[in-house]
């Protein structure tokens, strides 16, 4: 019977279930879902990450490329990330260019890199004006169970984690340049960033961790993006009003998993080095 | 072949037995050279009809169901319009869809009696719950639709208040908290639908968004 | 080139930090070992897995060492042709196979390119005779294959994936379709080539007329090829007894396939109340 209501009467499905404090998966309504990071999979890339969290799956792969820096800041290297939301991750996308709701992700990861500057672009310069690291980051969602964004920034960041580059002599003479493979240095990162999604359900619930099927029945969703004390993005597209207690109350839990997601990441990290 | 507690697994391509007067192939299986396949994989269930045994795989996943000819169906109202209106089937019979099929209940369809004097908007808005059975399909793409029977038509519906409205007569519905009455195209419902929407009293409820 | 304003954009020009690698003549180590260790007619390790997608009807995901493939299958829509011509009584499997931009050695693009369009038809071909396509008619199946990482085989090991996703969805099937790949340069054979072996084949040794690589669609039950798409050069009495050999080899990943099947039946059995549905 359950399902059949919840097909017809989806609303009155979800409501029922948030009356008793619980959600239809059965967990409490701060409660996030078991995450996973799995750092390094994808040998063909330079940086690799995949994140679980729930049902949710996004791989990031990372290549490096040369390429000669921008006339405006000479001294910067390049970092470009795409999300893709392939028809394989859910069947509500269509096959071809990046929908809307790629396009937004795109944006939304690439602000995060300028606002909270954890790759410095300096350090991705080889020869000020001539030659620089360009790092792709192409994000790919396997599985698309909602706060898929969450999943993004984890995958991104713990990518950029992972990232190796060799060393490059450049001659601006000759303009030579000699990539030594075997000599690799880690990028390092100045921050971890890691978001946290909300979804707001009838102005006086808050579901941490959304899933899809929470997502599509909520009222509006709030991700926040921080690192520890400090928050770089909060991004609240539409949807009801939130009281500011109860905005500062998600920022405070954000806070919180960025700190329990950059373990988990130090953690990952660690295992594929020994 | 595995068992588990009797229960016979099997997976596509697998020989269940031979094909003889007494077993045929029935629902996930398929015969070849004499022979009985599983095409599905599932569980081995063998059904006796008369002296025959048919021989059935049933699949753990739900089977993708489509409407047929003659199905009750569970759809809900997207668009009305002054002739038609535009459903999605959400439900056949009382399997839920995990990807409802889009739908047209012409204006000839909703009713047994006086067919030519039926207003669309009268009759259904858009959001609207109904019972319908399935037309004998004429355009490849549509299912249609029709409401002509009494246990068929609108069994929810949301006033403008947000709450479920109670059916007043056949073609009225009340709203429970401003009393306002919708024109409908009710359907005598059975009453297990009733009771669940008579406990849903939150005032706060919205529209379920269309 | 026309900027594309869907997606971030990059400088306008980059090129690979890794110089273009000269061949590596000598595929074979002493003692005829593979590069990796393996003998010629040895397979790689396979991992497979079902139900990987939780928003897909069904799906699997193919491990074969660094080759990583992942499959998902929708329920069957409607044909999105309104031509009336074109409502057949048999339905259609629907590919789309794609390669991730990192999945390789150079940086792949975005856009759908030539290979993996040639890819999608070799494997709708591949395992449309394998489903029972008059059951769904007018409908189609769509099938989504992105490979993470291809150290070669990656159509083969697609077609093994694509096929246990299928029979994950439901999908009424007449067989579990296995795909292989074989390279071949001179006397040599490489079974379930590598990344290496099979740009090695393809290219040919000098001096060596016989080269190539060949992948072959396989349904074991009823010994039948449904695909076979070779490219190289190979006589044709070579070309026949290789194609005779198929059927063992192919026997041994059709075991495994049909093992992973049955142990997640049984333990969706076991985990859900569906069992109360069966007796």
């Amino acid at each position: 019977m359950s399902v059949h209501i919840k097909t017809i009467h989806p609303m009155k499905y979800m409501r029922d279930f948030l009356a008793r404090n619980i959600r239809p998966d059965g967990r409490k309504l701060s409660e996030v879902r078991p995450t996973a990071i799995n750092v390094g999979s994808i040998s063909t890339a330079d940086g690799s990450a995949l994140v679980k969290i729930g049902n949710t799956v996004v791989i990031c792969g990372i290549k490096a490329e040369l390429t000669v820096p921008n006339a405006e800041n000479p001294n910067e290297g390049f970092v470009i990330p795409n999300v893709e939301l392939p028809p394989l991750c859910s069947p509500q996308f269509k096959s071809g260019p990046p929908g809307e709701t790629a396009q937004v992700s795109s944006q939304f990861l690439a602000d995060i890199l300028v606002n909270s500057k954890c790759v410095d672009l300096q350090s991705l310069c080889i020869m000020p004006d001539k030659l620089a690291w360009v790092l792709y980051c192409d994000l790919i969602c396997l599985d698309h169970d909602g706060s898929v964004l969450d999943a993004c920034v984890a995958a991104l960041v713990s990518a950029l984690c992972t990232v190796t580059l060799p060393e490059v002599k450049f001659d601006a003479i000759t303009k030579n340049k000699t990539v030594e493979l075997e000599k690799r240095r880690p990028l390092t990162l100045t921050c971890f960033p890691f978001a946290s999604t909300f979804a707001t359900f009838d102005e006086n619930s808050i579901l941490a961790d959304p899933s899809e099927e929470e997502e599509s029945l909520c009222s509006g969703t709030i991700s926040i993006v921080t690192s520890g004390d400090s928050l770089y993005s909060v991004h609240k597209p539409g949807g009801c009003q939130l009281s500011e207690n109860r905005l500062s109350e998600c920022i405070s839990k954000a806070q919180k998993r960025s700190l329990t997601l950059r373990g988990m990441v130090e953690k990952s990290m660690e295992s594929i080095k020994s | 072949m595995s068992s588990t507690n009797e229960r016979i697994i099997c997976v596509p391509g697998q020989v269940l037995c031979a094909s003889s007067n007494d077993h045929v192939a029935g629902q996930g299986t398929f015969e070849r050279m004499g022979y009985i396949y599983a095409s599905l994989a599932g569980v081995v269930k063998v059904e006796k009809k008369l002296e025959i045994n048919i021989v059935q795989v049933q699949s753990l996943k739900e089977q993708s169901t489509v409407p047929s000819p003659g199905d009750i169906v569970t759809a809900r109202v997207l668009i009305v319009k002054s002739r038609q209106c535009m459903c999605e089937i959400k439900c056949i019979g009382d399997i839920a869809l995990t990807r409802p099929f889009r739908a047209v209940l012409r204006q000839e369809d909703v009713r047994a009696t006086e067919k030519d004097r039926v207003k669309m908007y009268e009759s259904f808005a858009p959001g609207d719950i109904i019972l319908a059975r399935v037309l004998p399909i004429m355009d490849v793409h549509t299912y249609q639709l029709s409401t002509a029977e009494n246990e068929l038509g609108v069994v929810i519906s949301h006033s403008e208040a947000g709450v479920p409205m109670v059916p007043i007569s056949w073609t009225e519905m009340q709203c429970p908290v401003n009393f306002t009455k919708k024109l409908r195209k009710v359907a005598k419902v059975i009453p297990e639908n009733i009771d669940i929407d008579m406990e849903d009293n939150t005032e706060t409820e919205k529209k379920p968004s269309t | 080139m026309p900027v594309d304003h869907r997606r971030i954009q990059g400088p306008e020009c980059s090129e690979d930090y890794r110089k273009p690698k000269t061949l590596d003549a000598a595929l074979l180590k002493k003692g005829s070992r593979r590069a990796d260790g393996r003998k010629c007619g040895e397979q790689r390790k396979i991992f497979l897995k079902p139900g990987v997608v939780s928003q897909a009807k069904g799906s699997a995901y193919i491990e074969l060492d660094h080759t990583k493939v992942i499959c998902s299958v929708f329920d069957p829509r409607e044909k999105a042709s309104r031509n009336l011509e074109q409502q057949t009584v048999r339905g259609e499997i629907f590919c789309e196979f794609k390669f991730a931009s990192f999945s390789g050695v150079q940086r792949r693009s975005h856009q759908q390119e030539a290979d993996d369009k040639e890819y999608s038809l070799l494997l709708k071909n591949a395992l449309e005779p394998a489903v029972c396509l008059h059951e769904f008619p007018n409908f189609q199946v769509d099938v989504q294959v992105l490979v993470l990482q291809d150290d070669g085989s990656s159509l083969a090991a697609a077609i093994t994936c694509a096929g246990l996703a299928l029979a994950d969805a439901a999908v009424p099937m007449y067989d579990l379709p296995v795909g292989l790949s074989k390279a071949f340069s001179g006397d040599t054979e490489f079974f379930d080539p590598t990344g290496a072996e099979e740009r090695m084949c393809l290219r040919g040794v000098d001096g060596e007329s016989d080269h190539g690589v060949f992948t072959i669609g396989f349904l074991p039950t009823f010994n039948q090829v449904s695909q076979l798409f070779h490219s190289g050069h190979i006589s044709s009495d070579r070309f026949g007894k290789m194609i005779s050999e198929v059927g063992t080899l192919a026997a041994e990943v059709h075991k495994a396939v049909q093992a992973i099947l049955l142990s997640a039946v049984k333990s969706s059995i076991d985990s859900s109340d569906n069992s109360k549905l069966l007796l």
